[in-house]
Parts: structure tokens; sequence; C-alpha cells
């Protein structure tokens, strides 16, 4: 048996009679340490808070990695793990091998139990971090592919992994006992290699698990032997039996079906990043329903083992919304999720539907808890425009309603739709800086020349990105395929495929993500040329190119910025550079809606950057808004900070709700609300999230902060080690940031009124 | 009531609208700043207002030394002077103009600056800014109209306020028809000082009045805002009277008559002063206010004196501390128990 990982004892407290609230506390502390440790090791992490913990000293390795988002990371490894490869490069592809290694890590990693917690599991490494290579040299992007994606800085598609969504009823229906039988059954029908090939992927990951649950078992049965606290000892003991059960059968009980879900969120996790949960409150309900009603769960009790699921794990959960008939499914399961967040008091992605037919008093408790807790949860869905702007695609309300939330900025339909969500990018930045390059080397130039080469090379990157989705689509399945999230879709076991295969119709829809970024920062160049180069002629187009190419340089080169920067902005209401965002929306909205890839899958518009906001930057040269090369580009559909005077929220939510794309995928409002702005804030707060949604807004995330605690924070992070931040669609602990990034969140505080 | 339609071309000198305002009436508004006013209040937050004409405000921390402002006013109101205070050649001009740096002896003559704008148009990092925009009631209708949402939502709406609006009294009424057309809720934040019929003139288009009452002392009021108080409790008087009826009507608090007070220290935050506010709320508004508001004083005016050139009014004024504004407003509180009012502070 490999050795059981636990907390330090120091983080038990003495006391006899032990409450929920006490045991959540005590896992509050015990991520705290853990995080701590996880800052001084890995250092900055620009990303969710992953709940992963290190693994033990002796077992670590640090490596530079590529998260499952894309973004590079450091990453640590844990050693003792030998993985097999099958190409000459090094790395393993295909199903049957990354099916095999990722068992052999399952079966290398010591489980983790926490007595104070009434789950067991957690995970300490990526899988991804063992594969050397991102991508099957075989498969060879088509070299002038390659050229434009390089042209126009476009950002994944090709090699992306999760970001979509698994529909966990399956799994808690069927149990892993369950699952394997699934396989076994399909795998007498579809017999071809590949096919077969897949299956033994799908067995592996499954032998895997159960070897980990069992050595979880083992592991809690070990401690429970030892361990003198009487509560303690019992709860050890049933997380030994629970779990004993759990490695081939379906769970029975609340508890069961939150250590379940633990279990297989932290392998999905581990194996390459999926972090979405989607409905939790309705997966939990008939269990909830069942014990509530026999008396034997009370709602304190069902919270901590809620909160025993989210201290593990940032997932990215709806409450309330729609059924497939319309109606609001919001109950007492919904609220029992939201005070557990309440109450844990750490980073969280629970996220609150809102909307004419949705019970308002979960909007009224969540805003109260955003007011209270001050660490930005939960945020808001504007379910309405989502779900209208969905059937834009063709979809029948029904299917509609059923996308859950389950990632940064997105949703989809739980086992069955495949969407590369958040990892497909279009920057106008480049579209922007590649258009004006252009216009200037013919003819005379001017705002109608240069929105013309705009539209042109607007629609060259979006075929671009069209036919990179199709190549991923192509071969994905041989490269990485979504062994995790494939055990619990509607498909891929049944036919045999993977899910990321779309020529095959592994599931039953795909809806490709393309996401715009830069709009601000694009939209606000527009308005800065339109002003001072075209109306007033204050520089002409060959100084300002100069000036761009110069990156504003020099004593005359800072003057023109400045000029430039001082335009009226996108935000600030009924400016030239509002005109332009809205063109700019629209545009990339027909450009993306024209039509299908090429291999014929739909693609979606949306307006979102996410972390993509300091290397996209990073890839672009000055712009015509005053912004200096390198520097970050706007986030997602926000303005930039500073975009009024008086910041006001409505006037961001009114311009925000104006660019949204409208087929179901969002443009996100990203606001930063300071507390000591007096009145009745409680209303002000849901009257505001809900007007947003009214005038078609999608998503609000928001923070409410203090600014002198966050200008104290940035100097020194460790002052305030507890203090959570959402940075954008995901939060994470301010101090575990770089500076770079935390600059970005102070600066949209700052310029906020 | 909806009046006739506006035609929506009336002029007026503005110098801010404030979206999501949420201190100047119910709900989330619209606040429209009119420039001008007949009181020189020392603590006034919005000292820009004051003056009815158009101003140049500066703010140093922003220039960059450019002098492009100076080659562009043709007026002469622009310039530098060396330390023995003579006007700088060209040729040192010219100097500045290739080096820039920190301006120092920068001259502004009020009197011969005709308010053009140009420097302010030159000017690359925005450091100069002309204070007061005349706008049409449909120019100011535009910037009013996409927060109609947040209005409906919240119970919020308009605010016209100042300055002294009543001092654009055409301008003000025409603003405040054009939005009770609209549906919007107006109110009026006003001084009421003066003559009662450019009140009177707008009250039909008014649906909450927000009183500004300084002071209770004649003398103080005198001294503290250089006018008189007694058209002030004159029309406030009058006011009661006509909104009195109006409560039986509309019960909410979001229509009637509010009464704003600010407190400052060391000049009416004092017991008697309250007392006597509310003794004169007591008794000669009773039955008309729906709230009373205690505003403690703080020192965001200061800043944009500097910048507008102008002295420190209350130098060494520290803000009212919050501890006493608490008292200062239960005592409020408990001298108005039984009048129907709700009082409030911040
Ligand atoms: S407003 Fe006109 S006259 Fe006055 S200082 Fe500026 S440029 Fe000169
Ligand atoms: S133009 Fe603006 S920045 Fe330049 S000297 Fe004048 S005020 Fe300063």
């Amino acid at each position: 048996m490999t050795q059981t990982i636990t907390p330090p004892q120091s983080q038990v407290p003495e006391f006899p009679n032990l409450t929920f609230d006490d045991r959540i506390a005590a896992l509050r502390a015990t991520k705290m340490a853990q995080t701590k440790e996880k800052q001084q090791v890995i250092g900055a992490m620009d990303y969710d808070d992953w709940p992963m913990i290190l693994p033990p000293t002796e077992r670590r390795r640090l490596v530079q990695s590529i998260s499952g988002s894309g973004m590079p990371i450091n990453d640590v490894l844990l050693t003792g793990v030998d993985m097999l490869s099958n190409h000459e490069d090094g790395c393993f592809y295909g199903p049957e091998l990354c099916g095999a290694n990722f068992r052999r890590l399952l079966q290398a990693h010591p489980p983790y139990v926490d007595a104070m917690s009434s789950l067991a599991g957690a995970y300490m490494t990526n899988f991804g971090s063992y594969r050397t290579s991102g991508w099957r040299p075989e498969f060879v992007v088509p070299q002038d592919l390659v050229q434009l994606r390089q042209r126009y800085q476009l950002v994944g598609a090709i090699g992306a992994g999760q970001h979509f969504c698994q529909d966990l009823g399956i799994g808690l229906r069927l149990g892993f006992g369950g699952l394997l039988a699934k396989i076994n059954d399909y795998r007498q029908h579809n017999t071809t290699p590949e096919q077969q090939a897949f299956y033994d992927g799908l067995c592996h990951v499954i032998a895997g698990m159960q070897a980990w649950i069992s050595a979880g078992a083992d592991g809690a049965r070990e401690m429970a032997r030892i361990e003198t606290h009487p509560q303690l000892q019992q709860n050890l003991t049933e997380v030994a039996q629970i779990n004993e059960r759990l490695v081939t059968e379906a769970p029975m009980t609340f508890r069961e079906a939150c250590q379940w879900i633990l279990w297989y969120q932290a392998a999905a996790r581990m194996y390459n990043g999926s972090g979405s949960l989607g409905r939790l409150d309705e997966l939990l309900t008939p269990f909830y329903q069942r014990e509530h009603d026999d008396g034997t769960l009370t709602d304190d009790e069902a919270i901590y083992h809620i909160a025993c699921l989210l201290v593990r794990d940032t997932a990215y959960i709806q409450l309330g919304g729609p059924d497939a008939q319309g109606h609001d499914i919001t109950n007492a399961v919904s609220y029992l999720v939201l005070e557990a967040a309440h109450r844990l008091k750490v980073p969280s992605n629970v996220a609150i539907c809102v909307g004419e037919q949705t019970d308002p008093g979960l909007l009224e408790r969540g805003v109260d808890i955003l007011l209270q807790d001050r660490l930005g949860h939960p945020k808001f869905l504007g379910i309405e425009p989502t779900t209208e702007g969905f059937m834009r695609n063709g979809f029948a309300a029904e299917v509609a309603r059923t996308r859950a939330y389950s990632g940064c900025h997105w949703s989809a339909i739980p086992g069955r739709e495949y969407t590369l969500n958040d990892c497909v990018k279009i920057s106008f930045g480049n579209v922007f800086d590649v258009a004006l390059r252009d216009m200037m080397t013919s003819g005379q130039p001017s705002m109608a020349r240069l929105w013309g080469h705009f539209d042109e090379h607007m629609d060259i990157a979006v075929a671009a990105t069209a036919r990179s989705i199709d190549f991923h689509m192509r071969h994905m399945k041989d490269v990485f395929p979504e062994l995790v999230l494939d055990l619990l879709c509607y498909g891929p076991v049944e036919k045999g495929v993977d899910a990321s295969d779309g020529y095959a119709g592994a599931v039953e829809d795909y809806n490709m993500c393309v996401d715009g970024c830069a709009l601000a920062t694009i939209a606000d160049s527009f308005a800065a040329v339109e002003e001072h180069v075209e109306n007033r002629h204050r520089l002409t187009w060959a100084q300002l190119l100069a000036l761009l190419d110069n990156d504003w340089g020099g004593t005359e080169g800072e003057r023109f910025r400045l000029l430039m920067k001082r335009t009226p902005r996108y935000g600030s209401g009924g400016s030239r550079a509002d005109h332009w965002a809205q063109r700019i929306s629209e545009l990339f909205t027909r450009t993306v809606k024209a039509g299908p890839t090429p291999a014929g899958f739909n693609m979606i518009p949306g307006i979102f950057s996410w972390a993509n906001t300091i290397p996209l930057g990073k890839a672009l040269g000055a712009t015509p808004n005053g912004r200096h090369a390198g520097d970050p580009i706007s986030h997602g559909a926000n303005p930039d900070p500073g975009f009024r005077k008086d910041g006001a929220p409505t006037a961001m939510a009114v311009a925000i709700a104006a660019v949204q794309p409208g087929y179901g995928n969002t443009a996100p409002m990203q606001m930063e609300l300071d507390p000591s702005s007096g009145g009745d804030t409680r209303r002000q707060v849901a009257d505001l999230i809900r007007t947003h949604f009214e005038l078609g807004g999608t998503q609000i995330n928001l923070n409410i902060l203090d600014r002198a605690k966050l200008l104290e924070a940035h100097a020194d992070p460790s002052k305030y080690p507890d203090l959570v931040v959402r940075v954008t669609g995901f939060s994470a602990y301010f101090a575990s940031l770089s500076p770079e990034f935390r600059q970005l969140v102070v600066d949209r505080v700052l310029c906020e009124r | 009531m909806t009046g006739p339609a506006v035609a929506g071309d009336t002029r007026g000198l503005v110098f801010d609208i404030e979206r999501y305002s949420t201190h100047d009436g119910p709900g989330t508004r619209t606040t429209v700043f009119l420039k001008g006013c007949y009181l020189r209040c020392a603590w006034c937050h919005n000292p820009e207002s004051e003056d009815a004409r158009r101003q140049l405000m500066f703010d140093a921390g922003r220039c960059i030394g450019c002098v492009a402002c100076m080659d562009a006013c043709t007026h002469d109101a622009l310039y530098l002077t060396d330390d023995a205070g003579d006007r700088l050649s060209a040729a040192a001009l010219a100097d500045r103009r290739a080096q820039p740096q920190p301006l120092t002896g920068r001259v502004y003559d009020a009197l011969a600056c005709q308010r053009c704008g140009a420097c302010v148009e030159a000017c690359y990092p925005g450091a100069l800014e002309m204070v007061g925009q005349r706008q049409t009631v449909e120019q100011v209708w535009q910037q009013i109209a996409p927060d109609r949402p947040f209005y409906q939502r919240s119970g919020g709406g308009v605010t016209l306020s100042g300055g002294e609006p009543l001092l654009q009294q055409r301008f003000s009424r025409e603003l405040l028809q054009r939005c009770r057309a609209e549906g919007v809720h107006t109110a009026l934040d006003t001084t009421a000082f003066g003559r009662w019929e450019p009140l009177a003139s707008v009250l039909p288009f008014t649906d909450l009045v927000l009183l500004d009452l300084k002071a209770m002392d004649a003398d103080v009021h005198r001294r503290w805002t250089g006018v008189d108080n007694g058209s002030i409790l004159a029309n406030a008087r009058r006011l009661a009277t006509l909104l009195r009826d109006q409560r039986a009507v509309n019960e909410t608090e979001a229509y009637g008559l509010w009464v704003r007070m600010p407190l400052i220290p060391g000049i009416n935050a004092t017991a008697e002063q309250v007392q006597a506010a509310a003794h004169f709320i007591r008794t000669e508004l009773e039955g008309a206010v729906r709230v009373v508001e205690l505003l403690g004083y703080h020192t965001l005016g200061g800043d944009k004196r500097q910048r507008l050139g102008l002295p420190q009014a209350l130098p060494g004024t520290a803000p009212m501390a919050p501890e006493a504004l608490r008292r200062q407003g239960e005592a409020m509180g408990q001298l108005l128990q039984g009048c129907g009012i709700t009082v409030r502070w911040r």
C-alpha cells in the first residue's frame, strides 16, 4: 500500500465535540497551509485556484508545462511514475497508451485522507505535464495555416483539451462497476482495432480509478485504527466503508454521491484540467430528497458534505435555472450549495441563474453572500439571453435550456455537446494591426478603407480558425483523447469513438467556440484614429504608423500617445468608440455565423479573453488607443479602466449589453464595486445584475473590493493570504497571482469610482 | 402629469452628468449638474458649479509642460513667466517646446480668456478641461435615456443639481418636462434661494424636491454662504404648503420633499443648529417632508478648488467624524419622532 497523505496533526483542534462548522474551519485552515506551500514551491499561479496539493517532498519534481487551457505554467510532477512512450519523440499518444499511462499514475498516486473531511481524495499533479509534446508530429499542420495562425496570432483550437461538460448523472447511476460493464458490453459490437484501442484506454482509466479509490479506503481504514478522537475515528471508518463500496458500486447516499463526484472530478482535473460540474443542485437532489424525507440527513450535514467537495475543487457549478420544459429547478439543494461555499470561504466558482422565471430568493441570498464575504462569489448568469441566443443556432428551447454553466465564461449541454469553449481566441488587435499595415501599402488611407481591410482580415482570421478547429477534430483522438470525460458522455462509449472526433459524430452536437478579444483596445483605437487623424488632422496616417512602429518613443511619441489616449472611450456612452465597439462585435458575429467550418461544424461567437489578456498583449505591437507594445489587451468585453470619470456601473452594463454576439456564448461583464458606496448596496447590486441581463447581458463576474486593502495586499501579498478575487471567470487567492496579474486587478479597481 | 412636447433645443450650461448616482434621491439615478449658483458655500464639494460661466480647469498633475496650450491661445490669456515675473521670450518658449519641463511661472489671465477652448483642444494629455458645456435638452436627454431600465428597476430617475438649477430656469423646466414625458422620475436639488416664481415654474414637472438647508442661524448662513436665508425659509414654507397635498396622493417617499443639511464641523455641526433645523421642519414643514438627510463634510472639493485656481475656503477643517455624524443623526431622529419622517445620514 502506498503512503496515505494527510494534513499535519497540528490542524486538528482538541475539543471533544466537533461541530460541522469546526470541521469546515479546519478544512479551510488546511487549505490555507497547502496554498502557502504551493506558493512557495510553484511560485505565481495565474489561473484558477486548482486545489491540487503538493506531492510528498521526496516525490516532487518541478517542470515547465502547458496547462489544460493552453497557458505555460510551472507544475510539479509526482515522481516514481514511469510513463511508457509509443513514439520516437519520447511522448505517448492515442487512447491505449494515454489510458495505460494515466492508470500507472493513478496506481502510483498516494491517496489523500483528511480526518476532518467526510470525503477522501485529492490530486497532486497534472497528467498533461508528463506529456513532453502537445501535438503528435506526424499530424503536420498545413504550412499556409501555420503562417495564418502566426500572422493573426490565433490562439488555441489545435491540441486543446476538455472545455465541455460531462453528465455526472451517468456516473452517479452506474458507478465504476456499471461503467465498466457498459464498456464491455459495447466493445462486443464495435470491433475495429481503433475502437478496441479506445475501449482499452477507457478500461485503463477505470482500473486506475478503482485502484486509487481502493487505496483511499485502505488509507482511511488504517487511520481509523490509530485515531483516538472518537468522532474522527467514526468518520474515518465511514470514509473507508463508503470507498470500499464505491470502487465498484454506484453511490446510494448523499454523502456517497459527493464522494463519487469528488473522485471523478479529481481524476478529470488531473487528466487534463477539466473543472466542470454543471448543475450540481439537480444532480444531488434525488439523494438529498430521499434522506431529507427519511430524516437521516440534516441540512447542516448536507452543507458540510458539499463543503468537503468544494474545498477539493473550484469546479464550475450552476445553481437554479430552467429544466427542459422551462420550469425553474431552484430547490433546497441550490441554497445548500450556496451556503457551503459561503461557510467555506475559499475560492469557488458557484454561479447563480438570474431570470424572470428563476427564484428571486437565490439572487438575494447570492448578493448577500457576495457583499458579506467579499470573495467574488457567487457569480451570475443571464439565463434567458443565453438560452434564447443558443436557440438562434437552430436548437429547440427544450435543448437550449439544458445547457449548463460549467467553465470560466461558458456553458455546454452535459454529456451531449463538444465545444472547445474558451480555447479558441481571435484577437481583434492583430486583425487590426494587419489591416492597418495592409491599407498603408496600397492607395490613399482613410477610415473607410481601414474598416474595409479590417473586415477582410477578420474574414481570413475566422476562416483560418475554422480550419484549425477541423484539423484539431480530425486528429485529437489519436493525440490525447478525452478518456475521462468520454466515460460520462452520450455517444463515445456507445460508438467507440472519442468525443473530440466530430467527424465520427461521437457526441450529439458540435458547437465550436470562437471568442473575440481586445474589443475595447480596438474600438478605442478606431475612435482615436478617426478623431485625431481623420477628423482633426493632428497627425497623418504615415506619422501614426511610424509612432506605432516606434512604440510611441521620444517626446513627440509620448505626446501623441497621450493625445490618442484621451479620446472618449468605449463605455463612456454614446461615444464614437461605443459605436465602433458595436460595429466590431457585429462584424465579428456576422463573420463567424456566415457558415460552419469547412467540415461543417457550427461555430458560436463570444467575447472573452480569459487570462489571455497578458500573452495576447505581448504578441501585439503598440495600438492607436495609446497602448504600448506588449501591454495587456483589454479584458473580455469590458471597457478599459478609466472609461468614464464616474466609472458608472450602469454605463458599463449598458455598453457590454450592446456588444453581445447573441448566439448563446457569453460576453461577460467584469465589475469591481467598492463596498463603501453606501445606500442600500444590496438592492443596488441586485438591480444592476437584473437590469444588465434584461438588456441582453449574459454573465457577470463581480468583486466587492476594498481599495485600501487591495493596495496593501498588492504591495505585500503575504499580509492578506486569504484575500480571494474573481480575476476573470475564475477566482483565486490574490497572493497566488503574479505581480503582473495582480496589477491588472488593481488597475481595474483603482479606475472604478 | 405629462406636459406638452418640448422642442429640445433650449441650451443649458452643464458641467457634469453622473450616471449610477445613488445619493441624490431614491434608486439608481443620473444626476445632471448645472453651472451657476447664488450661494458661495465655503464647504462646497462642487466649486466648479459656482461660476455661471464656462471655466478653465488646470490639472498640474497631468501637465507635461509641452506649452501647446500657449501656442494655441490667440488671446494672450496663457503664458509663462521667468523667476523675475517677466514674460518668457519666444526663444525660451521654443526651448520648452523641444525640451518639455514641468511648468513653472504659468500665468492664466482669466479676464483675457475668451473661453474659446483652443488650449483644451491642443493639450495632449488632457490637463486642461473646459468646465461647462452648452448642451441642448435633447443632447442631455440622450445621455439620460440609456439608463432608463435601471431607473425603472430601482425606482430611480433623474436629478437636476448644481449649482442652482433654477438659475437656468427654462432649461431646467424643459429638461424635467422631457424626462416626465418619457416616464422618468424627476428630482430637483435646490437651495430654494431667491424668488418663488422660478421654483414654482418647475414644480409641475418635479416629483421630488431635495431642499438644501445650510443653516438656520441667519448670521451663520450669511457668513458661510454669502447670502441671507430669509427667502430660502420662506420658499420652503410655501413649498411645504403645496406638497402637503401631494403627500396624500402619493404615499411613497419618492414624491414630495426631502430636506438635506450639510454638517460642517466648526460651522453648523452643533446641537443648537440641528435642533433649530428640526424645530423648523417640525413646525413649518411637517406633513410635506418625507426624508431628512444629514451630509457629513468631506474634503473632496479642495482638490477641485486647486485646479480652478481658487484659494482653499476651509483650510484645516477635518472631515466630519462618522461617530459625531451618527450622534447628530440620532438626535435629529429623536427630535422628529412621530412626524413620519425618515432621518438618514452619510
Ligand atoms: S480658452 Fe481660449 S482664450 Fe482662454 S486660455 Fe484657452 S485658448 Fe486662451
Ligand atoms: S498643453 Fe497641456 S500639457 Fe502642455 S503645457 Fe499646456 S496644460 Fe500642460
